[in-house]
């Protein structure tokens, strides 16, 4: 392999077993996240990661760079470049021989083969391999051809037991999140659909923007032939099928006539009215009444006056038991908001009621989504859909249109019933073909669980759950958002897995990113669309990755 | 520790004192050097008679974005250390020992090689340790075998093993250092004969030596002197700069010094060329040349930022009617465009310093092993 270098141990910046110096000519075009491979003793072979790269010369300060131009003239030509060089600064990533000691002053530094590179990342010994992009090194160094190698990660390790969830940040558009997940859950359907001893897994992603995910199951329309070949050819590569999603079913959020709820164009419904995978959902009373909580996720309820009124409704003997439909519950609302209501419960003041039937009739009154549903007419409860959940199928539910109150409601509701049915509460139509891991993908995490939401809110709670919960549960929550330090500690904290995309510098300056090395935060300020850093325990170093583009349909 | 000594006081029948060890000074700083040796010359050493200083600011800026003429750059030092003293015949002498570093590089698209260095040890013993003193070469030559046969200075070889004259002529510690000295010349003329003899040196790649050329003359035989004419020929494409000069003991012919012309040098001027023939060389002549390459008002001394300009005259017709004054012209011009970049920051004499000289020392120091490894050898 090309030598490209040798090591310095000096006083002041000596070797150590952690990482080391070499230096390489002002030509060698190197990055971070390049591996190194470096001769130790005993004839074994040590690997590094790159960090940091910088360039020096032997001027002692700016002054001898502005003496040099005969003080300040810009237009001086030298005659001889000033001596300078390249030191590296690389991280030891494992040696061949398990030797541990600092590598050697002088020691011959090599650019790493591919089998090298996999083996210094530890990529060989990965068990339950699952394809999550691929990476690249050395594009530019002279006499060397590009290596690029995929990247597996240990599926027990993403979506348990081993370890679970994984938290995707970057800015909206240039990070390509949802792109990513979709990537990632399109390698998991591969997988299963390839391993018959793969563990059974369904997803459930929730389309919140425009269209984006309500054609997962449609062929990607590209630029030219010319593309098309190229990312078919990347992911057979990766041992992935170009080919969309296959079974989805798509929940659009009940529609009137004169009030649409979904963003899906009327051609994207009339293809899966066809295939008839599309269905349209609303919240029964009797059966939904209970998740009326989720409507006060963002109300700061610190007498728990929400929680007792909501007690009393789902009190078996109470004046509710025997409403049927959201208009009757609306109406009882109102006659308790009367003053000198006899049924009332004491224990609950007239204010509060008054309150309480404010902000339930914001939302529900006039709302077409509750209202009992026509299965004739292809209308469904998301619980008795996702029952019937089995494996390898990918349920979207389309949140898009509504508004945030409505968009929690309709995520919290939804996070119960899988809850419930991992948990085997739910009268699920369990069979051999049935799921025994759900996924669910959710951008936009931020707005159910930020550290900003107050510590009662009934979602935050269920996704707290199922962040601490969930890896043994099967429920694994994959979750996006714009800034990784907004979401609360617990959720972040229980992810096993990190995929930073492009973020900014305010963003990286943030306690959550202490730990990265300085270099690979400034590198995240420029990250392209693509490109992402992963953390994961199984991986011997965060690594820099990349993914091909979708191939199932994306509207611009 | 202290093997070799051990050995050379058991080899020389000599009693050792266990002196204090330590390095000579290595001059590096800045200012006049003032050497006491008085220099006169002879008349004017260019075909131009030039009365005043000549600007070459334009000659400069012509050639500047051509390729320069000079391609190699060669510098010798050495680093010299009283390791010891040993009395023979109830007399004390000190036993001195040095590194010696000649480098020469090559200058390529900007950018500096080695082209070839030089690294070599030494110790120098005084002529009384051997006492047959027809056979001391022999003599020496075996103590170099068990020296370097020693188990601790298996990785490190000495060279040589030489003698410094007794005489009391002159303090003893100086003499051992000369020869020291002596030996790192003729390394430096030894690899201009191998530029040479390489066909490395012509118009186009000229060897810029950073010092003097004025050798002492080697009295040894097969010594390389410059009075020889086929020693003399190799140094054609040679020019020999200078950092440090004493200006004080140039008299011109007629009398009185050249030091206020040389102090009013304007910047990229130089003054008119003189022959001079030394007196230590042989039979040599020399055209010498001062040039203003930085502005004195950055400087902290009027004599910072010129340098003293020699070459050796190897034609007869040379000799008689000067140096053409456009090859000095040239020689001036190319000089001046190498004023950039400069080693302000790094060295003190940074308005002296010709930076791929200063590399080419770098280069030549960077080599030496540790004064306290080199010390501890002993």
């Amino acid at each position: 392999m090309k030598l490209i270098g040798r090591v310095i141990a000096t006083e002041k910046n000596p070797t150590t077993i952690d990482s080391f110096t070499f230096w390489t000519n002002k030509d060698v075009i190197l990055n971070p996240f390049d591996v190194v491979k470096v001769e130790h003793i005993n004839d074994s072979v040590t690997f590094a990661v790159i960090e940091e790269i910088s360039h020096i010369t032997d001027a002692a300060s700016f002054l001898t760079g502005y003496v040099s131009s005969d003080f300040g003239d810009v237009n001086v030509t030298e005659r001889t470049h000033r001596v300078g060089m390249n030191y590296v600064k690389a991280n030891v990533v494992g040696n061949k021989s398990n030797i541990f000691i600092p590598v050697q002053n002088n020691s011959k530094v090599f650019l790493a083969s591919k089998d090298d590179i996999s083996y210094a990342l530890g990529l060989n010994l990965i068990k339950n391999p699952l394809t999550c992009g691929y990476i690249e090194m050395y594009e530019n160094v002279e006499d060397q051809e590009k290596i690029s190698l995929p990247v597996p990660i240990d599926s027990n390790f993403l979506i348990g037991p081993e370890g679970a969830h994984l938290n995707i940040s970057g800015i909206s558009g240039l990070a390509a999140k949802t792109s990513y997940a979709m990537f990632l859950l399109r390698s998991l359907q591969q997988k299963i659909e390839d391993d018959e001893d793969a563990e059974k897994t369904a997803y459930v992603v929730f389309n919140v923007k425009g269209q984006d995910l309500l054609a997962l199951d449609v062929e990607a329309d590209f630029k030219d032939e010319e593309e098309k070949a190229s990312v078919h050819a990347q992911y057979e590569r990766l041992e992935i099928e170009p080919t969309p999603f296959k079974q989805v079913t798509y929940l659009y959020p009940y529609s009137t006539r004169t009030c649409s709820n979904s963003y899906a164009s009327q051609e994207v419904r009339n293809r899966q009215e066809k295939l008839g995978n599309a269905f349209q959902y609303k919240f029964d009373y009797q059966k939904d009444k209970e998740n009326l909580d989720l409507l006060f996720s963002d109300i700061d309820d610190t007498h728990q006056t929400m929680d007792s009124i909501l007690s009393e409704i789902s009190r078996e003997d109470s004046i509710f038991s025997k409403i049927t439909t959201w208009r009757e519950f609306i109406a009882k609302l109102e006659d308790l908001k009367t003053p000198g209501q006899a049924n009332r419960n004491n224990e609950i003041t007239i204010q509060s009621w008054k309150k309480f039937a404010r902000l339930i009739k914001k939302t529900i009154m006039g709302n077409a989504l509750f209202s009992s549903p026509a299965t004739e007419q292809n209308e469904v409860r998301i619980a008795d859909k996702l029952t019937k959940i089995k494996n390898n199928d990918v349920y979207v539910i389309d949140i898009a249109k509504l508004n945030s109150d409505m968009q929690a409601f309709v995520f919290g509701n939804t996070l119960r019933v899988l809850h419930d049915i991992c948990l085997g509460v739910s009268d699920s139509e369990k069979d051999e073909n049935s799921p025994s891991k759900i996924v669910v993908f959710i951008d936009e995490l931020n707005k159910f669980a930020s550290s900003e939401i107050p510590k009662r809110s009934p979602i935050l709670r269920q996704i707290l759950d199922i962040a601490e919960r969930g890896r043994s549960l099967g429920l694994i929550l994959f979750g996006a958002e714009q800034f990784k330090s907004a979401i609360h500690s617990r959720v972040t904290g229980n992810c096993s897995t990190f995929a930073y995309g492009r973020t900014n510098s305010i963003e990286v300056s943030k306690s959550d990113y202490k730990y990265i090395p300085k270099v690979y935060k400034n590198m995240m300020t420029r990250l392209k669309p693509g490109e992402y850093i992963i953390q994961n325990p199984i991986f011997r170093s965060i690594l820099n990755i990349k993914f091909p583009k979708p191939v199932y349909k994306q509207f611009k | 520790m202290g093997k070799i000594l051990d050995l050379l006081e058991e080899e020389t029948y000599a009693k050792r004192y266990k002196s204090h060890r330590f390095q000579h000074d290595e001059d590096n700083t800045p200012g006049i050097q003032y050497d006491e040796r008085e220099v006169t010359w002879k008349s004017h050493g260019e075909t131009v008679e030039h009365k005043h200083p000549v600007n070459i600011k334009e000659k400069a800026k012509a050639v500047a974005e051509s390729p320069s003429i000079f391609s190699y750059f060669l510098d010798g030092s050495r680093r010299t250390y009283k390791v010891d003293d040993f009395s023979y015949f109830n007399n004390i002498y000190p036993i001195i020992a040095g590194q010696v570093g000649v480098g020469c590089c090559t200058r390529v698209n900007k950018e500096m090689k080695c082209e070839h260095i030089f690294n070599e040890n030494i110790i120098v013993l005084p002529d009384k340790a051997e006492k047959d003193e027809w056979d001391a070469d022999k003599s020496c030559a075996q103590w170099l075998y068990k020296v370097n046969n020693l188990n601790h200075t298996q990785n490190i070889n000495f060279k040589d093993i030489l003698m410094y004259s007794s005489a009391e002529d002159n303090k003893l510690e100086s003499k051992g250092i000369a020869v020291i000295q002596d030996y790192m010349t003729n390394l430096e003329k030894q690899l201009v004969a191998n530029l040479v003899s390489d066909q490395e040196l012509d118009q186009n790649n000229y060897l810029i030596k950073d010092g003097s050329l004025e050798y002492r003359q080697d009295l040894h035989q097969g010594g390389l002197n410059l009075s020889d004419e086929h020693i003399a020929n190799n140094y054609k494409y040679v020019v020999g700069v200078s950092k440090s000069f004493n200006p004080t003991k140039c008299k011109v012919k007629g009398g009185g010094s050249n030091s206020d012309i040389v102090a009013n040098l304007q910047l990229y001027e130089r003054t008119p060329a003189y022959m001079h023939q030394s007196g230590t060389v042989g039979d040599v002549c020399f055209v010498i040349w001062y040039l203003r390459i930085q502005d004195s008002k950055y400087t902290q001394n009027i004599f910072d930022g010129i340098l003293k300009v020699e070459k050796v005259v190897t034609d007869p017709k040379e000799l008689v009617d000067g140096v053409d004054s456009s090859e000095i012209d040239k020689i001036s011009a190319h000089l001046i465009n190498e004023r950039s970049p400069v080693c302000y920051g790094s060295d003190a004499r940074w308005a002296n310093h010709l930076y791929p000289v200063y590399l080419t020392e770098t280069f030549v120091k960077s080599r030496y092993l540790s004064n306290n490894y080199f010390l501890q050898l002993f």
